[in-house]
């Protein structure tokens, strides 16, 4: 790998901005270092040692790499509207008590994936993410249905399942890798509604409230204003310049709605550090996972315009 | 020279935009055109162009398009845009207003 593939390899490592946005950076730098290497090699040093001079005076990768999230990490307001949107349309869903309708959520659920869809063959904007999180959930929710009525017996059912489980967990885990590859943030983002989900579910089964319709009803306005307020959180992470600020928005606010859910015994506050810390997770595995290395063609190509899809 | 630096960080955008208005340019012609005007007093380096000038894109000030050179190579060439050419004006005056301001009351020190 010559010297400035591997800077900018080094550089795209810790660069966490929007794939278009990341090509555009990688391919100017790219041209940039090429043509200041071939002005210093007419001063009589070798390709190499140009090269590494080139790459020397571009500066350090971590300083560069600050200035580009300052540019590129705070969103506008129509994109945080946007990524607060599935939040908002599940608090809607309780306000409303369209919950109670299945082509309600029917029609909630296949918009989700429609926008999901849609945003993701558009080069996976940061307002994706919460969306992504909802359909994933979708999938885990039907592997839940699916083994609820399992215990009708049927072949069918049995053969559907053992072929869903598989792909739904494949499906869940390469999203998931893929997000924290991104952006391990954006990854957290997408879990988000998780911990306050297991949450609601933990502090409905403590009340006999799970299968109790009339139960649910009664809390569905807290259950609205939850998904509001994460909503909010949602925008702010989003308007948020600071990727430690983003972090700290998601920790703090994930414990503070737990806090609020969960009974106020200790067994509970413990458990709402341990959900509130899961959503660190992403950042554990990402040092695991890593980015993906790019080949050395695939600078040639993004020298000529083209590279690889993100 | 830290109050050099300081000077920097408040012109930067200013010594781009005038630059960008004579001629779309790319960024390390950018850097060259630079350090030639300025008699070699700004040395401006990439983690300091680049961003900079994404930044100016994104708000609205210059637009860039790839574009390939007489030599074949493919470059990012950004060119002012309208809005661009009106924050310049308005950042040229007040450069002008400054500058006055500062020269009545800095006379020159002999050493």
């Amino acid at each position: 790998m010559s010297e400035i593939t591997q800077y900018l390899n080094n550089l795209r490592c810790h660069l966490r901005v929007e794939p278009t946005s990341e090509k555009d950076i990688l391919r100017e730098l790219h041209t940039h270092l090429e043509e200041e290497t071939d002005e210093l090699c007419q001063t009589g040093v070798t390709r190499k040692e140009a090269a590494r001079l080139a790459t020397e005076r571009c500066g350090s990768i971590q300083a560069l790499v600050q200035e580009f999230h300052q540019v590129y990490n705070r969103g506008t307001l129509v994109q945080a509207l946007l990524a607060a949107l599935p939040h908002l349309l599940i608090a809607l869903a309780f306000i409303l008590n369209l919950w109670r309708g299945w082509h309600w959520m029917a029609a909630i659920s296949v918009s989700m994936m429609l926008v999901t869809i849609y945003a993701w063959r558009r080069g996976k904007p940061a307002w994706l993410y919460p969306w992504l999180g909802y359909c994933l959930a979708m999938v885990l929710v039907l592997a839940l249905v699916l083994w609820q009525i399992i215990s009708v017996p049927s072949p069918w059912l049995w053969l559907l399942l053992l072929a869903y489980i598989p792909f739904a967990l494949w499906l869940l885990v390469s999203m998931v890798l893929r997000a924290i590859r991104r952006d391990w943030l954006l990854a957290s983002l997408m879990m988000l509604p998780l911990p306050v989900a297991i949450g609601w579910l933990l502090t409905l089964e403590q009340k006999g409230l799970v299968y109790n319709e009339q139960g649910f009803h009664n809390i569905s306005p807290q259950l609205a204003f939850t998904f509001l307020t994460l909503g909010l959180v949602t925008v702010a992470f989003i308007r948020l310049r600071n990727r430690l600020l983003k972090a700290g928005l998601l920790l703090a606010a994930t414990l503070i709605m737990l806090i609020a859910i969960l009974p106020a015994t200790g067994a509970f506050f413990v458990l709402s550090l341990l959900l509130t810390s899961s959503l660190l997770l992403p950042k554990l595995l990402e040092h695991k996972i890593g980015r993906e290395q790019w080949p050395n063609d695939a600078w040639e190509q993004i020298a000529a315009g083209k590279g690889p899809r993100s | 020279m830290g109050y050099k630096r300081e000077l920097l960080k408040g012109s930067t955008d200013s010594l781009l935009l005038s630059l960008i208005e004579n001629r779309p340019m790319y960024g390390y012609q950018l850097i060259k055109e630079m350090g030639h005007r300025s008699g070699g007093y700004f040395q401006f380096s990439e983690g300091t162009l680049y961003p900079a000038l994404h930044r100016l894109e994104k708000e609205g000030l210059i637009q860039g398009k790839w574009e390939h050179s007489p030599g074949g190579q493919e470059r990012r060439y950004y060119y002012l845009t309208p809005k661009g050419h009106q924050v310049l004006v308005e950042k040229a005056t007040e450069w002008q207003r400054f500058a006055t301001a500062v020269n009545m009351i800095i006379e020159p020190i002999n050493p």
